[in-house]
């Protein structure tokens, strides 16, 4: 897999180091490189003799105020300590470039990739090294490239690329096709190839995916796929369908099929839902629907919403036949504009989960919940942005609530100065002692020529741990360094735009 | 089925509460000015708009309308030209385009629209939205604040809209920047989609699904990996070692926690984990359609039952 990626890398390498020379080619290329410092500790099990530890208030053991797990007539008990402070320090440069102008008005080529490093590695045992910070892996890593022609009525692509629709986001090495008939109002397109991962650019069977060493499927899987949509002045529609196959085996790893539809009826209002079917395990997926106005004076913007959540793993996985349930959510929100340049806004969810059939007598299991959260920002101010928000949830399993505020200064047209802060508590339920944290720090962005971007960021967090963790330092630095690079065919100002465009009054004025 | 009936109510209330729609070759979406009839009456659009490619201004005076709307023919009208910015969003000037016929940008399959870009790029050389930066943005596009729709949990909840209607998406944003959130590198900033302190309150974040961690976060790469640095996994090794220590018979009675929130287990619990009793222990719950799963994909029917396979004739 490494050596197919680079060789795809090194390819599109070569047609970008082919493009400039030739005539009327354009191209564009953006390089971002980020490095970022920051630490976290986690906790490490531990152990002491059962007769050092005694009772407490509710009956349970305790060591030096750490709840303690005793089996019954073991010379041990166990527990879990804080653990030592871990440090990850990732590198990654990303490249995205696009060349056109092949002779063929609509050809374009395109290609994303990525280096990545992690300059800590992990100081655990051999069985479980590898780079502290999550995502570091692999080194070389493709998120799209492809070929694609481009016309009003048809689209293709082949290569690396991805879709997305309500069934998720995936990627994959094959090709796509759109047709737009009927002037655009029928939308018609289908997909195939070798599947990417959910949520990564590795296949399913990547080791770096794994990195429990639970189950998991050999081969790659394949994945094919439609959808057909209406795009009617008043009425959006669209019927998708997507499969994922295991070919060692011949069977369906994930067999999806979803609705939904948007309308517009008019007077700043529109009518949302959509719902999912999962072929593979019988049952109705995920559901929403959403009703959102928008005053056309665009001064007040209210939504409300039912969706009901359902859980949905790969069919290669044993965790769908634990029968996940069905969270179900009901919400609203609204944002006045009572001023220019200012939004208050606040937003306000109620969620429940279906019946589990699992309840027991030794654990007090909570089955609903809320959130909410009130928050302001301004920009009224010439070069200065200011934004506050309180955020609040209460439910199973963990709760929290915090305070987050920034301010952006602009003293320059090209330089950006963000001052951000927070506090946020978390107690969580099933683990003893709560959390209080306070997050304060500074980030400068700035654009010293046309083309160059370079940020810096430096974030504090005071952390504070219920006893008997408090004793811990649980305090870091998390410090941030990044540069991106764009360039591209035409003059520094074009960057491959038609010099007439640069005729444009207006556009001179605005810059 | 609740959530069809508010979804149909919804619909209802909407169109009840919706102003009358003027006919669709006529209106231009936004526009409360109807079009159709007063372009019969006039004829042309130099009729108002005549000094648009002279600067002169792009819209006609009050009193053109008051010829009309002088309260004894027509009602009164409270009408003046509007201010600000373009309300398509353009840093198009008329002037600079005095040889374009109206229809070219302003009529699109017989619909009066406000511009049809696509014209612009088959003149101006481009063939697509490919350019990244802010300020190659702002050659076409006159910068503007995010719309309101983009408020609240916008990004949450963005899925729908941003399938079906791409091109509305591609007026400020390119293809790559949906990869920056879904495909996140190991090195952004705090600060980004989540909040900087979101590593502090991401357990509640996640455990109540206030967002779903999946769509751009792979559970084995990031979640895994990343409790496995902390010392969070099992691994099968420490199960009932006294992790979930706020509740000191959390093992005996985990069922319910599980069902609800079986995606949070699975970022430090393997499936080995679970089978060490499951196998024993039925895990399905009433309406586990066994019948269609093994029909899809028996393989994994075999982790606990083997070759016998309840229901399966072959087995």
């Amino acid at each position: 897999m490494r050596l197919s990626v680079l060789r795809v890398v090194a390819a599109i390498g070569g047609l970008l180091a082919c493009a400039a020379p030739l005539t009327a080619q354009g191209y564009h290329v953006r390089w971002d490189t980020w490095f970022q410092s920051a630490a976290f500790r986690g906790v490490s099990l531990d152990s002491v003799p059962q007769d050092s530890t005694s009772l407490d208030a509710t009956g349970g053991s305790i060591w030096k105020g750490f709840a303690v797990k005793c089996g019954a007539n073991a010379e041990f008990c166990t527990f879990f300590r804080p653990g030592d402070e871990r440090r990850g320090s990732p590198l990654t440069s990303t490249i995205d470039a696009s060349v056109w102008g092949f002779g063929i008005t609509g050809l374009k080529l395109h290609v994303k990739g990525r280096l990545s490093t992690d300059f800590e590695n992990s100081t655990l045992a051999a069985d479980a090294s590898g780079p502290v910070w999550p995502g570091a892996e692999p080194p070389v890593q493709l998120l799209e490239g492809y070929a694609e022609y481009s016309s009003r009525l048809l689209t293709l692509q082949a290569g690396r690329t991805h879709v997305y629709s309500r069934l998720g986001f995936w990627g994959f090495d094959g090709a796509q096709a759109t047709l737009r008939p009927l002037g655009g109002k029928l939308k018609l397109s289908g997909y195939g190839g070798w599947a990417l991962a959910e949520a990564a650019v590795l296949p399913v069977n990547s080791d770096v995916l794994n990195p429990l060493d639970d189950y998991q499927p050999e081969d790659r899987e394949l994945i094919v796929g439609g959808t057909a949509g209406w795009n009617l002045p008043a009425f959006e529609g669209r019927v998708i369908y997507q499969r994922l196959i295991d070919p060692d085996v011949n069977r369906p790893t994930s067999d999806m099929g979803a609705v939904e539809a948007t309308m517009y009826p008019g007077a700043g209002f529109s009518v949302a839902g959509g719902m999912e079917y999962n072929f593979g395990q019988g049952e109705v997926g995920t559901y929403n629907v959403q009703l959102a106005y928008q005053d056309p004076g665009n001064w007040i913007r209210l939504v409300v919403g039912d969706k009901r959540y359902r859980p949905n793993f790969p069919l290669w996985s044993i965790w769908g036949v634990f029968s996940p349930a069905s969270y179900n959510t009901l919400y609203g929100a609204i944002a006045v504009y009572p001023l220019p340049g200012l939004e208050l806004r606040t937003r306000g969810e109620t969620y429940s989960y279906d019946d589990v059939e699992g309840e027991s007598p030794n654990v007090d299991a909570e089955d609903s919940g809320w959130r909410g959260s009130v928050g302001a920002s301004y920009t009224g101010f010439r070069g200065i942005v200011l934004d506050a928000t309180y955020n609040a949830q209460y439910g199973p399993g963990a709760s929290s609530q915090g305070l987050t505020g920034r301010v952006t200064v602009e003293p320059l047209r090209t330089v950006s100065i963000t001052a951000h802060g927070g506090y946020l508590e978390r107690p969580l339920e099933y683990r003893y002692g709560d959390t209080e944290v306070i997050s304060y720090g500074l980030r400068l962005n700035a654009e010293p020529t046309p083309g160059i971007f370079a940020t810096l960021g430096a974030i504090r967090y005071d952390e504070t741990r219920g006893s008997p963790s408090a004793e811990f330092d649980w305090n870091h630095w998390r410090v941030t360094a990044g540069l991106t690079l764009m360039f591209g065919s035409g003059d520094n100002r074009s960057r491959g735009l038609h010099p007439s465009i640069m005729q444009i009054p207006e556009t001179r004025g605005s810059r | 089925m609740k959530t069809l009936v508010i979804f149909a109510a919804a619909t209802v209330v909407a169109a009840a509460a919706s102003a009358p729609t003027a006919t669709p070759t006529g209106s231009v979406a936004g526009d409360r000015f109807d079009h159709a009839t007063h372009g019969a009456l006039t004829g042309d659009c130099a009729m108002c708009h005549a000094g648009i490619t002279t600067g002169e201004s792009a819209y006609p005076e009050p009193s053109l309308c008051a010829s009309c709307h002088d309260g004894e023919q027509m009602r009164t009208v409270d009408w003046s030209p509007p201010t600000g910015p373009s309300p398509a969003g353009l840093a198009f000037s008329h002037t600079a385009h005095p040889a374009l016929e109206c229809a070219q940008c302003h009529q699109s399959d017989g619909d009066l629209v406000r511009a049809n870009t696509e014209g612009c790029l088959s003149c101006h050389g481009i063939a697509e939205h490919q350019n990244t930066a802010v300020s190659d943005c702002e050659l076409c596009h006159v910068q503007m604040p995010a719309p309101t729709s983009h408020a609240f949990a916008w990004r949450e909840q963005h899925a729908s809209e941003a399938a079906a209607s791409p091109a509305a998406c591609a007026n400020c944003h390119v293809r790559a920047d949906c990869l920056d959130c879904h495909r996140p590198d190991a090195a952004s900033p705090a600060g980004g989609y989540h909040p900087a302190d979101f590593l502090a309150g991401h357990p509640a974040a996640s455990y109540n699904r206030q967002t779903e961690c999946s769509t751009c976060h792979n559970p084995g790469q990031f979640c895994q990996s990343c409790h496995r640095q902390a010392g969070l996994v099992s691994g099968g090794k420490a199960i009932g070692a006294g992790y979930h220590d706020g509740n000191r018979n959390f093992i005996s009675g985990h069922g319910q926690v599980a069902r609800q929130n079986l995606e949070s287990c699975v970022a430090c619990h393997t499936e080995s984990d679970c089978l060490r009793c499951h196998t024993r222990f039925n895990p399905h719950g009433s309406d586990f359609d066994a019948e269609t799963w093994r029909e899809k994909n028996p393989t994994v029917c075999l982790a606990c039952h083997g070759a016998n396979i309840p229901g399966d004739d072959d087995g």
